[in-house]
């Protein structure tokens, strides 16, 4: 017999929706991610680009997988960089084709993450917190059962389960997906609650004063101090807040706060992708318990009107 | 026992992935015998993201210009900057490798030979780096205003790389 306290940790979650959400965005968002790096290819991946694969490669690990190793392996056989990389993206397009739409679901994500990995590596300098964070995504899409809501694999129903306790594979993925959320909330604001910048206001007024962030003129925003400290502290509460607060009766409220956050940094800052995949593993985590929650406070009984006068 | 397994190996990776979440530095504090398989496997997996973003302070920006002088004498500026706001962040990541005055250097060089490269018609480029100074709030209520400060320059001639 499993506590109550335990139920509520694993085995709240009733469907495989929220891994589907979780597929189908994080599937979206490298599509996008695909898109701009085909195009602009010469300029973030080419083995000559600004920063070339001799001094990027440099910084890394000999044993992580990188594109300038398969272009040696080819080049006996006269295949150029710019045709591995083009190969590769083209690999990669495909594999996340299927992953979205769930066709041999598993095989399709390993596939993906196969040909997302040496891409990452071959233009690591250029991926900011999104190339992490799409890691990640891909990762769990190998190992959760992604692909068994929303996808053609569920219509022929190649990888659902057998044994008929899917409701808890359903609530162990999604518990594996919320503490991964917890842990990425609670390290940043951690990292944050230590800088100066934090606690004065100056962290966003830096932010929205940097060209590469700049969406529109807010330079006069420095004669409203009070707001930009408001909300750099409320930026480093919600971000400590959420790993408590997503296990108590306050889970809609932060789980809330931390998507309007990410709504504003893509508006302010112009990180649409970032927090794209910020809005979607917060949706896979904890979105459809936050439905049942609509639902039952939609749903309530409505309250008994006051007797009479007799 | 699928599932055990199962909760056992997320709970490692979770570990993994809480040990490097943060700004601090783990692997300065363990073996490297340890920290570098690690590494690895964050590598692989994604669990050894950090995730300080803009922590604990919002770094300044490089702004990276490129003057060309041409055969007949002019000159002509011009950036890297694309159309695409995801490719811009992008390329404005990799600038901000200049904060890493060690490889300033080689990063001017890399970058004008990258110039020289794009543009044939150019005999030699110098590669400008400015860093923006940005006054804290106080600073700008009292009037003061961002500016640009030269971090570093480098001339580079086509005759030098051929």
């Amino acid at each position: 017999m499993k506590s109550p306290k335990r139920n509520f940790l694993f085995l709240e979650a009733a469907s495989f929706k929220p891994l589907a959400i979780f597929r189908i965005g994080i599937a979206a968002i490298l599509l996008a991610q695909v898109q701009v790096l085909w195009r602009y290819r010469d300029l973030l991946m080419d083995e000559f680009g600004p920063v070339p694969w001799v001094l990027s490669d440099r910084l890394l690990d000999p044993l992580l997988p990188r594109l300038s190793y398969v272009t040696a392996w080819l080049a006996p056989y006269g295949v150029s960089s710019g045709a591995v990389v083009t190969a590769f993206l083209a690999m990669h397009t495909i594999a996340v084709v299927l992953l979205a739409a769930g066709y041999r679901t598993r095989i399709a994500a390993i596939a993906a993450w196969a040909t997302y990995l040496p891409l990452r590596y071959a233009g690591h300098l250029y991926f900011y917190g999104i190339g992490g964070m799409l890691l990640i995504g891909l990762f769990y899409c190998m190992f959760l059962p992604v692909g068994r809501e929303w996808s053609l694999d569920s219509r022929r129903e190649i990888e659902r389960a057998k044994d008929g306790n899917e409701a808890l594979d359903a609530s162990l993925s999604v518990a594996v997906l919320r503490i991964h959320m917890c842990i990425v909330y609670l390290a940043a604001g951690i990292s944050k609650s230590v800088g100066d910048q934090w606690w004065s206001g100056d962290a966003i007024w830096r932010a929205l004063s940097l060209p590469r962030f700049q969406q529109f003129d807010l330079s006069q925003i420095s004669a409203f101090p009070l707001v930009l400290q408001a909300a750099t502290v409320g930026a480093v509460l919600v971000q400590v807040a959420y790993p408590v607060l997503v296990w108590t009766p306050l889970r809609a409220v932060i789980v809330l706060f931390a998507e309007l956050l990410h709504v504003a940094i893509a508006v302010l800052l112009g990180l649409w992708l970032f927090s794209a995949v910020m809005i979607v593993l917060n949706v896979a985590a904890f979105g459809e318990s936050l439905w049942k929650a609509f639902q039952r406070w939609t749903h309530a009984a409505p309250p008994q009107p006051l007797p009479g006068p007799s | 026992m699928r599932r055990r397994l199962f909760a056992a190996a997320a709970a490692i990776h979770l570990v993994i992935a809480a040990l490097f979440s943060t700004h601090v530095r783990i692997e300065d504090f363990i073996p490297a015998a340890i920290e570098r398989p690690l590494q690895i496997y964050g590598g692989y997996t994604g669990a050894a993201t950090r995730f300080n973003f803009f922590a604990p302070a919002v770094p300044t920006q490089p702004r990276v210009q490129f003057i060309l002088a041409l055969r007949d004498g002019s000159t002509r500026t011009v950036d890297l900057l694309t159309p695409n706001g995801e490719a811009n962040q992008r390329l404005a990541n990799m600038f901000g490798l200049y904060e890493l005055v060690e490889l300033r250097p080689v990063l001017l060089r890399t970058w004008a030979v990258f110039a020289l490269t794009h543009h044939p018609e150019a005999q030699a480029v110098e590669v400008h780096v400015d860093l923006l100074d940005i006054p804290t709030i106080a600073q700008a209520r009292n009037g003061k205003a961002a500016t640009w400060v030269e971090a570093g320059r480098m001339t580079v001639r086509r005759d030098e790389i051929s």
